[in-house]
C-alpha cells in the first residue's frame, strides 16, 4: 500500500474530500485535468468551479437540501464553510459568489500540506487501484478515455452518458380527490363479476395503493395545458448537448408541438379508464375521497 | 339495472411509483427541456398536481454516471474493490450539495480503511447524508440520479402528520438530533 490516497477530478465532490482524508493526517494525491483540458461546461482554472447556477439552493432545515447543508457543516464540510463565507444574499437560499468560491477552495486545498495537486488527466486507473486507495470524482463530464475506462473496471454493467429524466413528485402533495390508482383496463367490469363484486374491486384498487397515479383531464383541461406546454420558455441547450438529445428520447414540448392530438395518442392517451369525477354517484360513492 | 362507469377521460397523465416505499412518483414520459420554473407553473395546472411537490425536475442533458445501485455500497466503494471509491455526480446523486456529501463520505470511509482497515461511517439513513447513500446503492431496475429530498428518508414513527412543514420540522429533528458521532448504524 502506497503512504497516500489518491483522488482524480478537483471538482465539488473531489476538493471535499481532499480536504477531509488530509484532516485526518493522510498524505493526498489530486489530480485535476484542468487547464490542460476543459469540459464542454469548464471554463477557469480553479478547483471546485460552479458550472451553472450559483445557487446552492435552500438554507431552511424544512427543505432536505438545507437539512443537508446543516449536516455537512457539522462534519465540518470545507466547501459549505466557503460557500457560508463567500454568499451572496439571495433570500432563504445559499447562493455564492461563484469566483470568490472556488478561488478560496483552491488556495485551500492547495495550501494543504498533506495535499499535493497534480494537474493531469488521469486515463489509466489500473496501476493506481493495486498501489493504494483511489476516489474517482470525475463528474458528469468525466472525459472520455476515463470514462471508457471506467466502463471496463466496472464490468459490462452499463455507464449512462445521457440524462432525460421525467420530473419526480411526492405522492403526499398529490389531490386525490382527482387522482386514482390503477393499472390501464383494470376498471371495466369483468364477465363473470356481479356488480357488487365490480363494485367493490374498484373500491379497493382506486385506494390501494399501486405502482401507477392517474390524473384525468377532460378536453378543455387538456387542450388549455397544451397550449401552455407548447408556448413554455425551454432551456438553450448548450452546442455538445443538441446531438445527443436528438438522440435520445423526444421532449415532451417537441412532442406537443407536432399537433394537439398527438400527446392524447402518445403518453397522455386515455383509453383503459374512466374519469372517476364523471361517474354516477351509485357506483363513484367517491371512493377516493374517503382517504 | 347495469351501472356504467364515467366517462372517458379526454387525456390522463399517469404516474409511475419510483422508489421501493413509493412515496415518489414520476410523470411519464415528461422528460422535458422547459425551465425548471415552467415545469413548475405549467405542470401544477394538471387536475390533481395543483399543490405537487416536485423533488426533482425534467432534465435532458449529458451526465455520465456509473449504475451505483448495483455497483457501489453506502460508502460509495464499489462492491468487490476495497480499493476503489466514487464521489459526486458520476454516482448519480445529483446536485452541488449533494456531490460534496457523497465526497465527504468516500473520504471519510477511505480514511478509515487506510489507518484500521475497516469502513466506520455508514451514515443512518434518517439523514440525508445517509439517505443519499442508501439510494444510490439500492437495487433499482431503474435507476436515476437523485437530488436531496424528504421523499427517501424513512417515515416517521406513528401517526402521519398532515402538515407538511411540521412533517419536515420533525424529520430535520430526527435526523440532526442524533448525534453527529453517533450517525454510524449500519444500515
Ligand atoms: C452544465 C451543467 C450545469 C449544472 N448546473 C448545476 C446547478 O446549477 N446546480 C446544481 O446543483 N448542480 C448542477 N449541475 C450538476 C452537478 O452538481 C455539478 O456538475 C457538480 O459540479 C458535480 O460535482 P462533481 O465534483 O461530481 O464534478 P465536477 O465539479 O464537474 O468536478 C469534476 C472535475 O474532474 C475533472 N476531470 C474530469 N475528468 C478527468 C480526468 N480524466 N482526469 C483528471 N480530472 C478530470 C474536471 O475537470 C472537473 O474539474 C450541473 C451540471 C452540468 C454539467
Ligand atoms: C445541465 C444542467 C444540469 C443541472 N443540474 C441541476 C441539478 O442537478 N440540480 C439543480 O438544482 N439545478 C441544476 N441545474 C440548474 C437549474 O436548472 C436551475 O438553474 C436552478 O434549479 C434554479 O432554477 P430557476 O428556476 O431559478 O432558474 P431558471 O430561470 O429556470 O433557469 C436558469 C438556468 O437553469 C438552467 N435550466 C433550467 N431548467 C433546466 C432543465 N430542465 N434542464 C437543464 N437546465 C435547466 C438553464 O441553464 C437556465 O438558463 C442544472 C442546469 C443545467 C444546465
Amino acid at each position: 500500500m502506497k503512504d497516500y490516497i489518491t483522488i482524480i477530478g478537483g471538482g465539488l465532490a473531489g476538493c471535499e474530500a481532499a480536504y477531509q482524508i488530509a484532516k485526518r493526517n493522510i498524505k493526498v494525491k489530486l489530480y485535476e485535468m484542468k487547464p490542460q483540458k476543459y469540459s464542454p461546461a469548464h471554463s477557469n482554472e480553479n478547483l471546485a468551479e460552479i458550472v451553472c447556477s450559483n445557487s446552492f439552493k435552500s438554507n431552511l432545515l424544512t427543505n432536505a437540501c438545507g437539512l443537508l447543508k446543516e449536516e455537512l457543516r457539522r462534519l465540518d464540510s470545507l466547501l459549505i464553510k466557503i460557500a457560508d463565507e463567500t454568499k451572496v444574499p439571495a433570500g432563504q437560499a445559499l447562493a455564492v459568489d461563484r469566483e470568490n468560491f472556488s478561488k478560496r477552495v483552491t488556495e485551500e486545498i492547495e495550501k494543504n500540506p498533506y495535499i499535493e495537486v497534480i494537474k493531469e488527466e488521469v486515463v489509466d486507473i489500473k496501476q493506481m487501484i493495486k498501489d493504494g486507495i483511489v476516489i474517482i470524482a470525475t463528474g458528469p463530464l468525466t472525459s472520455d478515455s476515463l470514462a471508457k475506462e471506467i466502463q471496463k473496471i466496472t464490468s459490462q454493467e452499463k455507464l449512462y452518458f445521457f440524462d432525460a429524466a421525467a420530473p419526480i413528485i411526492e405522492k403526499d402533495s398529490i389531490n386525490f380527490d382527482i387522482a386514482f390508482y390503477g393499472d390501464r383496463y383494470h376498471q371495466e367490469k369483468k364477465k363473470e363479476e356481479t356488480i357488487e363484486e365490480w363494485k367493490e374491486r374498484l373500491t379497493k384498487q382506486e385506494r390501494e395503493e399501486q405502482s401507477y397515479i392517474n390524473l384525468p383531464m377532460n378536453q378543455e383541461e387538456y387542450e388549455n395545458f397544451w397550449q401552455e406546454l407548447i408556448e413554455a420558455e425551454v432551456v438553450t441547450l448548450h452546442e455538445f448537448e443538441k446531438r445527443e438529445i436528438f438522440e435520445g428520447c423526444m421532449p415532451i414540448e417537441i412532442m406537443a408541438k407536432r399537433g394537439i392530438d398527438t400527446l392524447r395518442f402518445g403518453p397522455l392517451k386515455p383509453v383503459g379508464f374512466d374519469d372517476p369525477r364523471t361517474r354516477k354517484k351509485t357506483i363513484c360513492h367517491c371512493t377516493i375521497k374517503a382517504r | 339495472m347495469i351501472q356504467e362507469l364515467g366517462k372517458r377521460p379526454y387525456a390522463i397523465v399517469q404516474l409511475r411509483q419510483d422508489d421501493k416505499q413509493a412515496s415518489l412518483y414520476n410523470m411519464v414520459g415528461f422528460q422535458t427541456n422547459l425551465k425548471f420554473k415552467e415545469q413548475k407553473r405549467i405542470f401544477s395546472k394538471i387536475p390533481g398536481l395543483e399543490q405537487a411537490e416536485f423533488v426533482k425536475y425534467g432534465v435532458m442533458h449529458r451526465n455520465t454516471y456509473i449504475n451505483s445501485s448495483k455497483l457501489l455500497d453506502n460508502t460509495y466503494n464499489l462492491k468487490n474493490t476495497p480499493n476503489l471509491y466514487f464521489a459526486g455526480q458520476i454516482t448519480g446523486v445529483e446536485g452541488y450539495v449533494e456531490s460534496i456529501s457523497s465526497g465527504m463520505v468516500a473520504a471519510l470511509n477511505a480514511s478509515d480503511v487506510f489507518w484500521d482497515g475497516v469502513k466506520k461511517h455508514q451514515f443512518s439513513e434518517h439523514t440525508v447524508i445517509g439517505a443519499l447513500a442508501k439510494y444510490i446503492s439500492t437495487p433499482n431496475e431503474k435507476f436515476q440520479p437523485m437530488n436531496a429530498n424528504f421523499g427517501i428518508l424513512p417515515e416517521l414513527e406513528g401517526k402521519k402528520i398532515k402538515d407538511k412543514k411540521m412533517r419536515y420540522e420533525k424529520l430535520a429533528k430526527r435526523s440532526l438530533g442524533q448525534n453527529i458521532a453517533n450517525m454510524r448504524e449500519i444500515c
